[in-house]
């Protein structure tokens, strides 16, 4: 892997053009309310099937970036968080912005995200090589059980209640069984349509999960409107003693934003949360908090954008995205036939030097376009509803027809539309049953080649050391929060 | 949303997952197994079917024992209703945006992807909209500027549209 060749590339005119390009529509998208950056990299996936696998990276890439940045100018000036991720930034953003300062806190902001994010790429090349030569040694049963491992960590990590996040999860799995089975070459699940043969096709499913069920969710709202706004920039640029003062902050913010971005399937608002209730919890001053304080601001906004590289580790050398949007890009490179995991530094080196140059570039790019855009894109939000939603829906209608141009697929498309929406009116978590979808075949394909190699025998998930020790922290992963839950109920029946 | 209301969609939810394991456990169960393969290809989805029955079980009898399992889950769609109460929402209109978005596709074959998303778009911006003079005249514009760009756009890049 040759990281000065990533850089390199994207100073060519169309790398460059995509990597401007995916990280402007990013932001916009991330002001945005209602769609987010997971919603652009669902409805971008099938253009990039005409790019290079490369090209495909570096556009995805810088919108994934700029989709988790975007949503803090919305949430600064106007209270109304653009993306989950920025709802944190709400708390001491906007009453800085309020109280006339509000080119100050865009400034805390877009430069925490910058910083932050420069963090997660330090850690994504630097620990990538590792991981991904220490999964070399794994084999199909280590696979199947950090796949396991995997599932249950998302369901139980992400917000809620444990047992609707392993159901989407398993949901999620059930969806992407129909169709041929890749160990014996049989069609299972077809029910008798012929339609069925080649399964559901998973870009229509994640566009159906993550596209049209937001679209429909956000009808609701077509009557709202935004207040008319024309803040000042002043006071935008940070001097050295500002960076000086929060030196410590963006370090604890960023190593709390790589590690919850390592753990698979959770996203960038759960570090936002952690790091600022960390901040919070271990500032001399936690009244400030809530009141427009730029420690508030930096915490929130240096976790979310260090999420995203850390986001990337487990999905280059795993396989498993360590967050619902990097499942979408990993679902990017399975459809370029590109395997994310430890043999991808060998295979296609390119992609991996790509993706981490795009990730540094994409932040670089994302800081100069929020600092000289930033009130411009902030009135891309008066822009109605109306206007704006029935195009998502056929944009969603060519992506999921540019694959095979069969209209099962718009069926498809329509009708995960309508149950991811059903799923999030149930508070059911949507990222659980994404990554389902996408790692089922992965898991299903290690556990069935192990179970040829052992006979039938499953005895060498319990042998093999690697394999148990996933295997035991799944378990706990699992019991873990119902214990909790019950001892909480039990202690408050007592007291009553 | 109420308790009631949040136990009504567990209860919805779970009833839902075992209707989709039952399903699933039922399209397997003439799977032939192949010589080679020690568990056959029946074996996974019927298992996670299983699970997701078990799991479902567990959910609504909490549901049942009035023991709500439910929390704040992780939402991909920015809620606004709780910052701006400026505005109704209108659940009717996201029914309005699946019966659209039905007939989209249901028309497509017939009137082919050009005119049927010139139609779509203008029915679903004038339903969405404020039904203002000038709204519905952009509602208007949009859908015939996205209608004929979007298709020449892809039909230019040899995406194949029906």
């Amino acid at each position: 892997m040759d990281l000065a060749q990533g850089f390199l590339h994207l100073l060519s005119p169309g790398p460059l053009g995509l990597l401007l390009l995916g990280t402007f529509l990013g932001i916009v998208v991330g002001a945005l309310p209602g769609l987010t950056g997971g919603a652009l990299l669902a409805l971008s996936l099938p253009f990039t099937y005409r790019m290079t696998s490369v090209d495909g990276v570096i556009l995805m890439t810088s919108m994934y970036v700029g989709g988790i940045s975007g949503g803090l100018i919305t949430a600064t000036l106007m209270r109304i968080p653009g993306e989950p991720s920025a709802v944190v930034t709400t708390l001491d953003g906007f009453p800085m912005a309020r109280g006339g300062r509000p080119g100050r806190a865009l400034g805390l902001g877009i430069s925490a995200s910058l910083i932050g994010g420069a963090i997660s790429w330090v850690a994504l090349v630097t620990l990538s090589p590792a991981m991904a030569r220490l999964a070399l040694v794994f084999g199909p049963f280590e696979n199947f059980a950090l796949v396991l491992m995997a599932l249950v960590l998302i369901a139980t990590l992400s917000e809620g209640s444990v047992i609707k996040g392993l159901l989407a999860g398993l949901f999620g799995m059930l969806v992407s069984f129909p169709g041929i089975d890749e160990t014996s070459g049989q069609q299972r699940l077809t029910f008798g349509f012929a339609e069925m043969a080649g399964g559901f096709s998973t870009l229509a499913v994640i566009l159906g999960a993550f596209a049209i069920s937001q679209v429909l969710a956000d009808a609701m709202h077509a009557g709202q409107r935004f207040e008319r706004l024309d803040p000042s920039l002043r006071g935008i640029f940070l001097g050295p003693r500002d960076y000086a003062r929060q030196a410590f902050n963006i370090v604890r913010s960023a190593a709390i934003g790589v590690w919850i971005g390592i753990l698979p399937g959770v996203g960038a608002s759960i570090s936002s949360i952690v790091s600022y209730s960390t901040a919070k919890n271990m500032s001399k001053t936690p009244e400030k908090f809530g009141t427009g304080f730029d420690d508030g601001i930096v915490a929130a906004e240096t976790a979310n954008n260090a999420n995203t590289g850390g986001a990337l580790i487990p999905m280059i050398t795993l396989g498993i995205p360590g967050s619902p949007a990097a499942s979408i890009l990993l679902a990017a490179l399975l459809m370029h036939n590109i395997q994310p995991g430890p043999t991808l530094f060998s295979n296609s080196p390119e992609v991996v030097s790509a993706l981490m140059a795009t990730h540094l570039a994409a932040h670089v790019a994302m800081y100069a376009m929020m600092i000289a855009g930033c009130l411009l894109i902030a009135r891309l939000m008066y822009i109605p509803r109306a206007y704006v939603l029935p195009i998502v829906i056929v944009l969603c209608a060519i992506g999921a027809l540019a694959e095979n141009g069969r209209m099962f697929d718009l069926w498809t498309m329509l009708a995960f539309g309508v149950i991811g929406f059903g799923l999030e009116l149930a508070s059911v978590p949507l990222g659980p049953f994404v990554i389902g979808l996408i790692l089922a075949p992965l898991a299903e394909g290690q556990l069935r080649a192990g179970l040829m190699a052992s006979d039938g025998s499953l005895r060498p998930l319990l042998d093999r050391p690697v394999a148990f020790s996933f295997l035991v922290v799944s378990i706990a992963m699992f019991a873990w929060p119902l214990l909790r839950q019950w001892r909480r109920r039990r202690r408050g029946a007592v007291t009553t | 949303m109420s308790n009631g209301g949040s136990a009504r969609s567990d209860a919805g939810f779970a009833v839902a997952m075992i209707a989709a394991g039952a399903l699933t456990m039922w399209g397997l169960r003439n799977q032939p197994r192949a010589p080679f393969d020690p568990v056959g290809a029946a074996a996974i989805p019927f298992w996670t079917a299983a699970a997701v029955i078990a799991l479902a079980l567990v959910l609504l009898a909490g549901v049942v024992l009035r023991k709500s399992m439910r929390g704040d889950a992780a939402s991909y769609f920015v809620s606004t209703e709780a910052i701006d109460d400026s505005y109704a929402v209108r659940p009717g209109l996201s029914v309005v945006a699946i019966a659209a978005t039905v007939a989209f596709v249901a028309a497509v074959p017939a009137m082919g992807f050009r005119y049927a998303s010139i139609a779509f778009m203008l029915v679903l911006g004038w339903q969405l909209s404020d039904r203002a003079p000038r709204s519905l005249a952009v509602v208007a514009a949009v859908a015939l500027v996205s209608g004929f760009g979007l298709d020449a756009g892809f039909r230019a890049m040899m995406v194949s549209l029906p």
